[in-house]
This record gives structure tokens, C-alpha cells and sequence, in this order.
């Protein structure tokens, strides 16, 4: 088991950037919640030994990743709506919400490498060994997600 | 710029105070607690899979859907069934190869709310999908899983399960996987697109050898609840087949299927559920009734805490039914039922719908064609 003051110093880093991995993925702020628990507890009960801070971090992103992925493939898990959660941001600018709205509406290979790299600033070599998947297909989902952005976020401005 | 726009709307989604307090409080309150559920869970429909893989058959047939919902059913499809599906599949070919291995979206049955999406599965030659040719081991078909089967809908969540089925080609390296998928907003209409992704192939095998030690230590076959964690694992060890990502995208072009309102006005209705330590009596009303041959769609008004799902029998005119269940999902901020028929039903033939409370709601009559 993990030394409690470590712990608490990892936590108290990290629990905002675990829950909103898992938001973005599973696009539910209840079921980010519990999968935020759970991957702290996961950390609290890991006994090899960490070699940095930034292990850590991609350690953490990595295990809320999985644990998306496997709610999501249990029977019983929903989709829930995030209207209500998303009603409770109180965003300073609305080009702000538009965006966050736009980027919660594309598919979900698309929000997490957006989510890496324009959020936690990983590059996209960094975010192929977090997500074990290749480095082209990050790259490719970067570019295809900001294209996607663009033209909803145009279709907004268009709209007002 | 768009970094630090990005920046700024998703710095507003933080944890809530509770899960920060939680987890800052773990360390004095952790106790070692075993996660039974997520791999009881997994064992469970493993187990399910490796019995409904005997099933499998070597015929072919020129729609695929039809011989498949005849093996389902066990008798032969009526002419209205075979009519309906030969009517409404939507024939796709999209073909996926990942480190030797191809996926191909085959075909898709579908109303706005259910689909039937067949998948066909290519391994390398030398390998087997069909059975089981390891020593000790039971020489069933292995059940194949993914890392992820992700399935995106427009506006919608979804329910899905699987069924793996012989492809009737005779070939050991081919098989079907049949997903049995329900959304709770109508995700499925004509026009609407769904992608379905894949990651990683599994083969997930059972240990003959190691179920009769077990056997011998529990005094009978094992079973969920009773064996460990490790035992499970070792009881049914899984192979990583091929590591990659295969996507997929349907567009819905044959979903516009007949649909019957069975219901004018509400109907009371009597639920019965489960609270922790109490059983729960409490009175719905039925607002509507949408059937159609894949499922039916259920509209109700009850407590807040009520289940988001509705069973029942729809019982056909011979005396025979079938039960409304499998894939439920009831729709966020609203009690909604969906649920979807293991083979779709011949409208013509239906003659009531019974629910658990006893109520019975007589099909109307269908409009002549």
C-alpha cells in the first residue's frame, strides 16, 4: 500500500485531471465520479514503486482509461445525459460553453487525444504510449477531432 | 488560442467536494475490498456464450438473418418473419484487416430504437474460431471478447450484447458476432449514423482439466460467488488474438419498419421493485405502447425511483411467446422502456401483450396493406 502522504500529495494533484479524463470519456459526471474513487483506490493499494511524478500522472491516466472501458462494456451501463451537469458549469465566456458543448458532441476517439494534448499539453508521441495506441492514429485523430470542431463550432457562430 | 479557450471551458470540470473528501479520506478508511462484481460479471456472460456456441450449425442461407433466427428459435421462421427480414436488412460491406485478423460489418436489421448488426470475423488461416484444439481444454468454440466494443450513437446511450455464431462456410477461421443493439432515443432512424469500434481481439478459452479440479475442491461445478478471482482467471485464461482498432459506421437507410400503438389512452399498471430491505408496490401509468416486429418502446409515468424497465409477454395468436427483454434501457429524465426481441415477430400474428402485474393490452388491429 502506497505511503498515505504520498498518496494525499498525488491526490490532491491529480483527482481533477483523473475526473475529467474519465468525463471525457464516458460523458456522464456521476459515473466520473465513481470511476475517480476507483482509480484512487487503485493507487492507494499499488505496491511497485513509482520513478517520477509524471509516472504517476500517466500511470493514473492510464488506469481511469481502463476503467471507462470497462464500465462501459458491462450490461448494465448507460449512457447518461450530461445536460444536467453541464448546467451547473458556470462559464465565464460563451464561446466557452459553445466549446465545451462542441467538444462533447464529437465521438469519443476524438475528445480524449484532444483532452491529452490541448488540456495536459502531452505531445502526440506521449499520448500514443498513454493510450497505447499508435502515434499516426493519434495524430490522424487530433486533426480529424479539430476538424470537426471547426466546422460545429462555425455552424454556432453561424447560428447566432 | 484554442488551447487556452480549451483550457479555460474544461478547468470548470473538476471532481465534486464529496470526491475529493472521499479520496483524501481513503487512506484512513481503506479497507481491502475484492472487485467480485466486474469479472463475476464477465465469467457470467462468458458462460452464457460458451453455451449458446453449441448451437452453431453449418448452413447456409441467402440471408444470413434468417437462418440465424430460425437456429434462435429452434423452429422455422414464419413467412411473415422471413418476409420482413428479407424486406428490411440493410446489406453492408465494410472490411477492417488489423494485424492479420478482419472484421466485416455484414448487415444490419434494424428499427428506430433496436438493431441487429452482424459482424463476420476473418482470422489467419491455422487458427481456429470454430473449437478448441488445446489439451485439457473444453473443445467448444473460444468466446471471443474485445478490449472495448465502443458503440457511439447520435443523442443517444445504448445497451448492447452479443452473440458469437458459426457463419455456416465450413471454414475454422471465420465466424459471426451477432450484436443485439438498443438505444433509448430513437438512435437508429433512417438517415442517423452509429459507429461501432473495436479494440484488441481476445479469445477467452475454458480449462476442462482445471473446472474438474475444481469440481472435486467444491464438491460440484463451480460457479459465480463461489470460486476466486484467480480461480476464474485460470478456469478461463484468455489469449490477446491481435492488439488494434477496428472502426466501423452504419448509416441507417431500412429502419422505417411497421410500428403499432397499442394503447389510445393511459393504462394503469401496478410495479413491483426492490429498495434495499423493502419491496415496493407502487402504481404506473402506461402512456404508450409502440410495437414493432424488433421490439417494443414503453412510455410510462411512475415513482422516481422506479426501475427504468418494463418486462412482458407478447403471446401469439397459437399460444406461444415472447418475452420482452434482453436489451432494456430506459431513457435519461424520463421513464421509457425499450426492449428488443431475440428474433423479430410477425405483427399479424401477435394476439396480446402481458405485463408482470397481469395486465393484458390486446393488439389492434393492423391497417390492411
Amino acid at each position: 500500500m502506497m505511503n498515505p502522504e504520498q498518496f494525499t500529495r498525488y491526490a490532491e494533484s491529480y483527482i481533477d485531471t483523473v475526473f475529467r479524463v474519465a468525463f471525457n470519456y464516458i460523458k456522464s459526471a456521476a459515473d466520473a465520479e465513481d470511476i475517480t474513487q476507483n482509480v484512487f483506490v487503485k493507487l492507494l493499494k499499488e505496491e511497485k514503486p513509482f520513478e517520477s511524478e509524471e509516472h504517476v500522472k500517466r500511470w493514473l491516466i492510464r488506469v481511469a482509461v481502463n476503467e471507462c472501458k470497462n464500465m462501459t462494456k458491462a450490461r448494465w451501463w448507460r449512457q447518461e445525459n450530461y445536460d444536467d451537469y453541464a448546467a451547473t458549469l458556470s462559464f465565464d465566456n460563451p464561446a466557452h460553453s459553445d466549446l465545451f458543448y462542441a467538444v462533447m458532441a464529437l465521438p469519443k476517439k476524438y475528445r480524449l487525444p484532444i483532452y491529452l494534448h490541448y488540456y495536459e499539453e502531452y505531445s502526440t508521441q506521449e499520448i500514443a504510449e498513454i493510450l497505447k495506441i499508435p502515434k499516426n492514429t493519434v495524430c490522424a485523430q487530433l486533426r480529424r477531432g479539430r476538424e470537426l470542431l471547426r466546422k460545429s463550432l462555425q455552424e454556432v457562430d453561424a447560428n447566432v | 488560442m484554442f488551447k487556452d479557450d480549451y483550457k479555460a471551458a474544461f478547468s470548470k470540470v473538476t471532481a465534486s467536494g464529496e470526491t475529493h473528501r472521499r479520496i483524501l479520506n481513503m487512506t484512513k478508511e481503506h479497507k481491502k475490498r475484492r472487485s467480485v462484481g466486474g469479472w463475476a460479471g464477465k465469467l457470467l456472460i462468458a458462460a452464457v456464450l460458451v453455451s449458446l456456441l453449441a448451437v452453431s450449425a453449418s448452413a447456409a442461407a441467402q440471408n444470413w438473418f434468417v437462418t440465424y433466427f430460425s437456429k434462435e428459435s429452434e423452429k422455422p421462421l414464419s413467412q411473415g418473419q422471413v418476409e420482413f427480414v428479407e424486406e428490411h436488412t440493410q446489406d453492408i460491406s465494410q472490411k477492417q484487416t488489423c494485424n492479420g485478423y478482419t472484421i466485416e460489418l455484414k448487415s444490419v436489421l434494424s428499427d428506430d430504437y433496436n438493431a441487429y448488426v452482424v459482424f463476420g470475423i476473418t482470422a489467419p488461416e491455422g487458427v481456429y474460431l470454430d473449437r478448441t484444439v488445446k489439451e485439457g481444454y473444453n473443445p467448444a468454440p473460444p468466446v471471443l471478447w474485445t478490449n472495448g466494443c465502443f458503440i457511439e450513437m447520435q443523442d443517444s446511450g445504448a445497451s448492447s450484447t452479443w452473440n458469437m455464431r458459426d457463419d455456416g462456410d465450413g471454414l475454422s477461421n471465420t465466424h459471426n458476432l451477432v450484436y443485439l443493439i438498443s438505444s433509448n432515443n430513437a438512435a437508429f432512424q433512417n438517415g442517423k449514423t452509429c459507429e461501432i469500434h473495436f479494440e484488441n481481439l481476445i479469445a477467452e478459452y475454458e480449462n476442462d482439466a482445471y473446472a474438474t479440479e475444481l469440481e472435486k475442491k467444491y464438491g460440484c461445478e463451480p460457479k459465480l460467488g463461489m470460486i476466486t478471482e484467480e480461480e476464474a482467471e485460470k478456469l478461463y485464461p484468455r489469449e490477446t488474438l491481435a492488439e488494434g482498432n477496428w472502426d466501423f459506421t452504419i448509416t441507417f437507410t431500412k429502419s422505417n419498419v411497421p410500428v403499432v400503438e397499442l394503447i389510445d389512452e393511459p393504462v394503469d399498471y401496478v410495479l413491483e421493485f426492490d429498495r434495499p430491505n423493502e419491496h415496493v408496490v407502487q402504481k404506473a401509468r402506461i402512456t404508450s405502447i409502440k410495437l414493432s416486429p424488433i421490439g417494443a418502446v414503453c412510455t410510462y409515468e411512475a415513482g422516481e425511483d422506479a426501475p427504468n424497465s418494463i418486462g412482458g409477454d407478447i403471446v401469439m395468436k397459437d399460444g406461444t411467446s415472447v418475452y420482452l427483454s434482453g436489451n432494456t434501457v430506459g431513457a435519461s429524465g424520463e421513464n421509457r422502456s425499450n426492449g428488443m426481441f431475440s428474433i423479430p415477430i410477425a405483427l399479424e400474428n401477435v394476439d396480446y401483450i402481458q405485463f408482470p402485474d397481469g395486465t393484458k393490452l390486446p393488439m389492434p388491429e393492423l391497417p390492411a396493406e
